[in-house]
């Protein structure tokens, strides 16, 4: 019995199915025993959503009231359903939208700001939007989850291959800082830094006062951020054993002499400390509490 | 009066059941509890619904613990630490008054200000626990109950 | 009197991004064909509004994650024009660098995994197919478009939404091992782009490649060009007219004067057009074929044999026919590896001089580059302390769509009967004989949703 695999993308950018691919020629390998019999950018196969699927990766987080159908629908005919990307995970950067009124943040976009005579916002036929982002856990039980944006696709190969194998898939349980090539300082910043500022090479970017999502983020990357002098900005969500990811390394920081993220609003908070995780994070949880449906 | 107008003018009538918030308390073992063990020691009074959960330090108040506090259905939430240059940590409490401050900002922003409070007291200060305890109680019952009472624990989004 | 029936085929395949077909049709004729994008609009334009512009690059790039390159480097551009910054030449051959990548990559994912299988074998239209039929072609191109990944992530840190360009220049050099291991790779890469390049060629010239078989609009068409020259990161913006005269030349900041936009109530993606023409009159194409239609010479040598290879097949310029896209691509493709390869043998690639330092301040930028879909814009305002007030991006595929739905239109009113039939028969006809006219275009849907207003 061949095992069936299908993949489907809801809000996002596609970028876990090019990671997918970017498995490269090993791909080919990798889809040698397997049936890909529902995965839109490869084949042809249309809704509805066949059954029988043994595994499914969902990319995407759930911004419209058909996304949220498709993830139900997927749901219901996978026996494994993989959490894809960190925008299925976590929310992704489309979890930033929460900082705002969905309706608003749509008549902004198609209203308030069309050139034309003809101010409409699409209605017929289109996916509704919903008041707000979410992740594919708050909508289904997931399986598994994949994190990064996009994933790493040695990781991705290797959750698969262990999957066909019939075992557990793991991931690591370290942060980022595990495998970052820079020296450690202990100091603690004196205060924040922006990107645009030059750092010194070699040394901690965080220790150096710059943003670094490393020590609260989950390893498996290879830290490609800090090998190019970049700090991390979180892309594989919380590390093991963190809790809510930007609510950790605000926490952190709170030991910085000269705190300037107190003048932060919401929207440049969510930005800079919860990126990729907004929408999961226990602050938009509670905000999702309060506001009317 | 018709039937459904009657029922209404009853219904009006009747007192409201007054609202009597929980208050969840945070404090420090070295000072804050010790002002509040002194407070009942000594027989002044502050309203019982505000539960004390002791800590070693008021530094060791984690912005999750608030919210999680929040969440479970506190109506408010205060966090009490030592004097100014006072902490037993030396900078446990600085860090936390600044910890709290943005929180509570963040809180206001997504439509729960004003249900968190941050101060500072000695062992000895009864008094001032009794006047922060009262005061924040009868600010929460002006305030109202917390809005996410009326949600499930797990908060969803439909 | 017949009921109307109402049918909606989706999702649309091999192609990037969420989109349908629906047919509306009474007693056997054909009231309505819409080719509708039902991606869910994420909002980018608003909630990038309050961050500091420094962080854009990272941030808009999450638009896409098949063209997150030319938005990385669009917004970079952005942010630098906005703050008087001119980055370093080294930085600018860099970035020149990661945008060829990034083209080897898209242009390649198109020709061999997306589009090829119409072509090749269409009675199972998928790459894996391509690879059991014939797997070294398959293999070729895979590694193909792995050259163009590993080149981004040399130049970019990460092979997609890479993270270097900063304001002021790019956060490092390439790695001298990094750029080795390029270096020897680039002579295959080049043999293979060129193998795809006459295979298109070659199926174009048996009609495999269903060339004439769609409704050819003759439109304008808008690229950038460099004095003349195909260029897919810098210089000036070109409409031509659909006889090929020149309409308008203009810099990258004055774009707001000449485009304007349009909302339909049935998708989420909006259609822009030359605002003194008017909707209709003013449709316009972008991409591959409109930049070829647009400048007058290629910038290397082979890439220009296809490119008169292309002209000769069809009579001179500008070429309105849709599948002669797959075409310009083919020779867009090989310019790239071609351009790629000088710079990488460039001995003043490694020098020094990559990053300067910036000040933040208030102002109005415009950084324009070509995506492999076509000309993408991010417009943005800062305040004096460098945070983005204001967003404007327009992007690429939403200037094809509405070329795109009339062609669809006259294929489905002429394939209505067997359109007709009940799924999977419907359902194969639609991916194997309509889409592949939209899969010519190369569409990023997920990008299009989210380009908002153009300023007045």
């Amino acid at each position: 019995m061949t095992v069936r695999i299908a993949t489907m993308g809801m809000a996002g950018c596609s970028g876990c199915h090019i990671a997918l691919l970017d498995t490269g020629t090993a791909l080919l390998d990798l889809l040698k025993d397997v049936e890909l019999v529902y995965s839109y950018p490869v084949v042809d196969t249309k809704n509805p959503i066949p059954p029988n699927i043994d595994v499914a990766l969902v990319e995407g987080s759930i911004r419209t009231d058909h996304d949220q159908e498709m993830a139900k629908a997927m749901r219901k005919q996978a026996k494994f359903l993989i959490a894809f990307g960190a925008c299925s995970a976590h929310g992704g950067v489309n979890g930033l939208a929460n900082t705002f009124n969905a309706q608003e943040g749509v008549e902004y976009v198609y209203h308030k700001t069309v050139l034309m005579a003809q101010k409409i916002v699409p209605h017929e036929n289109v996916p509704q939007v919903l008041p707000a982002d979410l992740r594919l856990s708050d909508v289904v039980k997931v399986d598994f989850v994949i994190p990064g944006c996009p994933p790493n696709p040695d990781e991705i190969a290797k959750v698969i291959t262990t999957l066909l194998a019939g075992e557990t898939p793991h991931l690591s349980k370290k942060s980022v800082c595990d495998e970052c090539p820079l020296e450690r300082l202990t100091e603690i910043p004196k205060q924040m830094r922006r990107i645009h500022e030059i750092p010194e090479p070699g040394t901690c970017l965080l220790s150096q006062g710059f943003l670094c999502m490393g020590p609260a983020t989950r390893a498996g990357c290879n830290a490609e951020c800090t090998h190019r002098s970049m700090p991390c900005t979180g892309c594989r969500g919380p590390a093991e054993t963190v809790w809510d990811q930007g609510i950790a390394m605000l926490d952190a920081l709170a030991a910085m002499e000269e705190d300037q993220v107190a003048n932060f609003n919401l929207p440049r908070l969510a930005a800079t400390f919860a990126r990729y995780t907004y929408a999961s994070s226990k602050l938009d949880n509670l905000r999702k509490g309060v506001k009317k449906k | 009066m018709s039937k459904t107008k009657t029922s209404l003018a009853k219904a009006a009538a009747k007192p409201k059941p007054t609202f009597q918030p929980r208050i969840v308390s945070f404090c420090c073992h070295y000072c804050s509890y010790g002002a509040a063990d002194l407070a009942g020691t000594s027989k002044m009074p502050y309203p019982v619904n505000v539960e004390i959960i002791r800590v070693p330090c008021s530094g060791r108040v984690d912005p999750l613990h608030v919210l999680e506090a929040l969440r479970e259905g506190a109506d408010g939430v205060m966090v009490t630490g030592c004097l100014k240059d006072q902490c037993h940590f030396v900078t446990g409490n600085y860090h936390a008054e600044k910890r709290m401050q943005k929180l509570a900002k963040d809180l206001e922003d997504i439509g729960l200000g004003g249900r968190l409070v941050f101060e500072l007291m000695s062992a000895g200060m009864a008094g001032k626990w009794v006047e922060t305890a009262s005061s924040f109680y009868e600010h929460i019952k002006q305030l109202g109950p917390n809005p996410l009472k009326k949600m499930k624990p797990e908060v969803k989004c439909e | 009197m017949s009921k109307p029936k109402h049918i909606e085929i989706e999702p649309m395949t091999r192609l990037e991004g969420h989109a349908k077909i629906t047919l509306d049709v009474t007693g056997g004729k054909l009231n309505q064909c819409h080719f509708q994008i039902i991606e869910s609009p994420r909002m980018f334009e608003r909630f990038m509004e309050g961050i500091p512009a420094e962080d854009a690059p990272q941030l808009s790039e999450r638009i896409c994650g098949i063209c997150s390159v030319a938005h990385h480097l669009g917004s970079v551009k952005a942010v630098e024009a906005a703050w008087g910054v001119t980055p370093p030449k080294q930085a600018v051959k860099l970035r020149h660098l990661e945008n060829f990548g990034e083209y080897i990559h898209s242009h390649a994912l198109h020709q061999v995994y997306l589009a090829l299988p119409d072509f090749l074998t269409p009675d199972t239209p998928n790459v894996l197919e391509v690879a059991a039929k014939n797997p070294k072609l398959a293999k070729a191109g895979i590694e193909l478009r792995m050259f163009g990944q590993n080149l981004i992530k040399a130049v970019g840190g990460r092979m997609i939404h890479p993270c270097t360009a900063i304001p002021g220049g790019m956060a490092g050099p390439l790695p001298e091992e990094e750029r080795d291991k390029l270096a020897k790779r680039a002579p295959t890469a080049l043999k293979t782009a060129q193998t795809i390049a006459d295979l298109y060629f070659k199926l174009a010239k048996q009609e495999a490649a269903k060339v004439g078989y769609y409704l050819s609009d003759s439109t304008h068409y808008f690229g950038l060009h460099n004095k003349g020259v195909h260029d897919i990161y810098d210089g000036t913006l070109r409409f031509i007219t659909p006889e090929g005269k020149k309409l308008h030349d203009f810099a990258p900041k004055d774009y707001a004067h000449y485009i304007a936009e349009d909302a339909m109530p049935y998708t989420t993606v909006k259609y822009p057009f030359i605002k003194e023409l008017g909707p209709e009159k003013g449709n316009y194409r972008v991409g591959p074929l409109a930049r070829l239609n647009v400048a007058q010479t290629m910038a290397s040598e082979l890439a220009q044999g296809y490119h008169d290879q292309l002209y000769a097949m069809f009579g001179g310029k500008p070429v309105h026919d849709p599948m002669a896209y797959n075409l310009a691509r083919s020779a867009e493709l090989v310019s790239v590896v071609e351009q790629a390869i000088t710079l990488i043998e460039d001995s003043t690639l490694q020098e020094d001089n990559y990053r300067i330092p910036v000040e933040p301040r208030a102002g109005e930028g415009v950084g324009v580059v070509e995506a492999p879909r076509g000309t993408l814009f991010h417009n943005y305002w800062t305040n004096e302390d460098g945070i983005i007030t204001k967003v404007n991006c327009m992007i690429a595929t939403g200037q094809n769509v509405r070329t795109i739905e009339h062609a669809i239109q006259a294929k489905a009113q002429e394939l209505l009967p067997e359109l007709l039939k009940p799924a999977p028969e419907s359902h194969k006809i639609v991916a194997t004989k309509l889409e592949p006219l939209v899969r010519a275009y190369d569409p990023c849907i997920s990008c299009s949703v989210h380009f908002i207003e153009l300023i007045q």
